[in-house]
């Protein structure tokens, strides 16, 4: 169980079990099993213990690793892994320490380019997924728009702003404006404008 | 009374046996495998055009040293101080300081890489994770 002691540092106790994203303000001792990623910010130290498990995604400014983990590691400042740390996974560290006895397969990147870009995908990856719910909710928004007058109207689909023929009017007002009437354009145009059917492009219907 | 000779413990690069031999010798024979081993320490300065270097001591890449070797091997210490590409072995450490412009894979026993050295590439470390390839040839040069 998560609690604080007297120094305010946050410590996930032994045999505790968490499971999510936690992000935190300063350091923190992580004893028991962790699942998830974590989060902290400023320039406190995160301890994995001996006994800890875990399996997660860390970004902090040190990082000190003496137990089971499997994830990956963003240390802004250093990575250390003790003799009894057990490691695999991705690791982007500006300074690393593996100690005699430790164990660890992974890839790795390390210097002040390496953390920046890390830094800087990982805050993309959050402006991005914060943008893309944006963009859902908006996306929704306009979806729920375009639908509206379709199932509010009942307009027919021909309806443009055209200005219908006299003669058209004379024969039927009603079988004119429907969308289905077959209107012939070109004699209508000639006999109307004399203009050609070029300029019976705008008033599609 | 025969005066005593300070002796070393290596091990050989090649089939891991693992010898002792005078601490001033500069070169020997694994008994088990009969390949050639490379015993001094070696420091590399310049672009060393040697596809492979490998010692059972340590292996030193200086800070202007831009070797084309695409293998290392150290028994002792590998130290980077400057640039390479390669896969590194060393049955020891492996130190990057923070001149250290290296990318490939590392195994060694521990590592410490310097804030301010760049390194991309796998890194693995642990028992066992040293040993080369029983293919490699056994080849060594000094700087």
């Amino acid at each position: 169980m998560a609690e604080q002691n007297q120094t305010n540092q946050t410590i996930i106790g032994a045999g505790a079990r968490f499971k999510g994203e936690l992000t935190l303000s300063g350091g923190a001792l992580i004893q028991g099993t962790v699942e998830g990623s974590i989060i902290a910010e400023g320039p406190g130290e995160l301890k994995f213990a001996a006994q800890s498990q875990t399996r997660a995604s860390v970004r902090a400014a040190t990082v000190l690793i003496e137990g089971q983990y499997d994830g990956d590691v963003l240390a802004t400042e250093r990575l250390q892994l003790t003799s009894s740390a057990r490691v695999t996974g991705e690791v982007v560290a500006a300074a690393m320490i593996v100690a005699e006895g430790a164990t660890f397969t992974g890839k790795v990147a390390i210097g002040p380019d390496a953390v920046a870009a890390s830094t800087k995908a990982a805050g993309n990856s959050m402006n991005s997924a914060m943008n893309s719910s944006i963009n859902n909710a908006m996306n929704i928004e306009s979806h729920a728009r375009a639908a509206a007058p379709a199932t509010m109207e009942s307009k027919p689909a021909s309806r443009t702003s055209v200005r219908l023929p006299d003669w058209a009017a004379a024969n039927g007002g009603a079988a004119a404006a429907s969308s289905e009437a077959s209107v012939n354009r070109s004699d209508w145009m000639a006999q109307t404008t004399g203009r050609t059917g070029q300029k019976s492009a705008s008033a599609e219907v | 009374m025969a005066k005593q000779v300070p002796m070393r413990d290596v091990r050989c690069y090649h089939c891991q046996q693992e010898l002792t031999v005078p601490a001033a010798a500069r070169n020997t024979t694994c008994p088990t495998c009969y390949r050639p081993l490379n015993l001094d320490d070696i420091e590399v300065r310049g672009a060393s055009p040697s596809a492979i270097i490998m010692t059972v001591g340590r292996l030193t890449i200086e800070a202007k040293a831009k070797p084309l070797t695409k293998r290392l091997h150290a028994g002792e210490l590998l130290e980077v101080r400057g640039q390479f590409d390669a896969n590194a072995t060393c049955n020891g450490h492996i130190h990057l300081a923070r001149s250290a412009r290296a990318s490939g894979q590392l195994k060694a026993q521990s590592l410490t890489a310097e804030k301010g050295a760049t390194f991309t590439g796998l890194i693995q470390i642990g028992p066992g994770t040293s040993a080369i390839d029983a293919a490699t040839p056994s080849r060594a040069s000094n700087s």
